[in-house]
């Protein structure tokens, strides 16, 4: 029965993020088109910190560049999903379905994150030629800061769901409203927090509620200071609290939406 | 001009209709006012290290973001308005209506006025916010023939954002997926060659004919001029944002008519988007 079970969730999550695999890999057009946004946003920002006198910060613009593509995946393609699978009534088969609700929404951001990669990496890979920014050398705690921030961001996307599920049609708005107030916030481009950061502490206290805030600030650190796991603890540790926290608030919110939809019956209605 | 108005009276109930209009208002305030204070921010941040902060740069800096996140959130409106009009089948009613192109002018006109007040409302609040962040206070000057000239800088714009638009309305009559790809990678371009953030300078030698040639490059200079000074260099600058600004809107009529005239002959008019 167990192994059952395991085998259908394994089995739920591999399809679900292989269809947002093989929705980007085979469409190189969705790769082009999904990095236009961030690289060119990235190369006005380093020309700005070349212009401000400091070009050996232009490598705080090419990473965020790279990172700030996760970010409007998670947005688009976790949070509003589900409220745009009620409207083309998808959501309905994933309820009555057997298949598990945490193996859709995991298997659904594992698809992102891999769907995301190539745009992320064609940022950097570009940036880097044209401003060849001070990285330093990739090491295990570059790789773990990575992994637990894009986990706390997908987890953060997740919870989005379901709150998006609550709020009815205005997905793509709140999209719009949410995506530069968090990119300000979390200092995508620039150090919102710690060493550096020009906002007030209280803004920085605020600022560090966001997961990708402090993963941001533990992949400059990790990236551009060569900081350890011995330093970055705090943030990674954070970051795994806000994984877990994440991910339990949005599959609970989510199962009581659905024990909800079936006594109502509105979560079920296709929108026109 | 009935159909202008009418396509205007749309394009507002579209913009504003959703949801209560203050809140549509405040909700494209903020994240105007956030991509201004970023960009803020990075000059800070590297103007600091640096040793050179000037609180000058920082009012040129909220003058070209703001009027940057304008007119690159309305140049979308014309492309909006034909794919959404080609999914929800409005576009070729519109188009054998023969007011194809009042229908587009409206709704830019109805985006320009929801993003001319969005605008305007993240200029005063980056101004502010930048003053409480930063605790310095940028060089701005809101006398009402300043606010004025800015305002009329910010109409002449709508000339060149029209051209630009209907180009990309063109572009839509025959796109049938991903049609919004095309004019993220414009609003990027013109992020770096309008001088919305850095002057024209810092871009290598033969970028910076390309950057002169823009219309919007001398609507930005013509609105810095107005609100920062100094007030001699308004003149030219509003002139040559004039001339191209009509040239852009010229191009973009003859391209967008043409393309109307062969999308109508092929059947890509009621092609719908992906």
């Amino acid at each position: 029965m167990l192994r059952h079970s395991v085998e259908l969730w394994l089995r739920v999550a591999f399809s679900r993020a292989m269809i947002r695999v093989l929705a980007t890999y085979g469409d190189p057009l969705w790769i082009v088109v999904n990095i236009g946004g961030p690289l060119l946003t990235s190369i006005a920002l380093a020309f700005l910190y070349g212009f401000a006198g400091l070009p050996q910060l232009t490598g705080f613009a090419i990473l965020g560049g790279g990172m700030v593509a996760y970010w409007g995946n998670v947005l688009w393609s976790m949070a509003a999903q589900l409220n745009w699978d009620k409207r083309s009534g998808m959501l309905y088969l994933y309820f009555t379905s057997p298949a598990p609700l945490t193996a859709l929404l995991i298997g659904m951001s594992l698809g992102g994150i891999l769907g995301t990669l190539p745009s992320s990496i064609f940022v950097l890979i570009i940036g880097t030629l044209l401003f060849n920014p001070p990285f330093s050398p990739p090491t295990i705690s570059l790789l773990l800061t990575f992994i637990l921030t894009l986990t706390a961001l997908y987890g953060m996307g997740i919870s989005l769901a379901s709150l998006y599920l609550i709020l009815g049609r205005e997905a793509e708005e709140i999209n719009d409203a949410l995506f530069e107030p968090v990119s300000f916030l979390s200092g995508v481009y620039f150090p919102s927090i710690g060493r550096g950061s020009p906002l007030p502490l209280a803004l920085q206290a605020i600022a560090s509620l966001i997961p990708l805030t402090l993963g941001m600030d533990a992949l400059r650190r990790a990236v551009f200071y060569a900081e350890s796991i011995a330093e970055l603890w705090p943030n990674l540790a954070a970051l795994f609290i806000m994984t877990l926290a994440a991910i339990i608030v949005g599959v609970k919110a989510l199962s009581y939406i659905e024990t909800i939809g079936r006594k109502t019956g509105d979560i079920l209605v296709t929108l026109k | 001009m009935k159909k202008l108005l009418a396509s205007i009276a749309l394009g507002l109930e579209r913009e504003l209709g959703w949801t209560y209009p203050p809140l549509v208002v405040l909700l494209s305030t903020v994240p105007a006012t956030a991509s201004v204070l970023t960009i803020v921010m990075v000059y800070w941040v590297g103007a600091s290290a640096a040793g050179e902060v000037h609180t000058g740069w920082i009012a040129f800096l909220i003058v070209g973001a703001s009027l940057f996140t304008h007119l690159s959130s309305y140049i979308w409106s014309p492309l909006s308005a034909v794919s959404e009009g080609k999914t929800s089948y409005t576009y070729p009613l519109v188009f054998i209506a023969h007011s194809s192109l009042s229908y587009i002018a409206g709704r830019v006109i109805a985006s320009f006025i929801e993003s001319s007040l969005t605008a305007l409302l993240a200029l005063g609040t980056s101004y502010t916010a930048i003053n409480l962040i930063l605790g310095v206070s940028p060089p701005l000057s809101f006398t009402p023939v300043n606010l004025a000239l800015f305002a009329l800088t910010m109409v002449v714009g709508l000339s060149a954002a029209l051209g630009l638009g209907l180009m990309l309305a063109a572009y839509a009559i025959f796109v049938t997926r991903l049609e919004w790809g095309l004019p993220v990678y414009i609003s990027g371009m013109l992020m770096i060659f309008s001088e919305a953030i850095f002057p024209v300078s810092a871009l290598p030698q033969p970028l910076q004919i390309v950057a002169e040639a823009m219309p919007f490059t001398h609507i930005i200079r013509a609105s810095r001029a107005a609100l920062i000074g100094p007030l001699d260099r308004y003149p030219t600058e509003f002139f040559l944002a004039t001339v191209l600004g009509l040239a852009w809107l010229l191009t973009g009529l003859f391209i967008y008519l043409y393309a109307e005239e062969l999308g109508r002959r092929r059947g890509y008019i009621d092609m719908r988007v992906a």
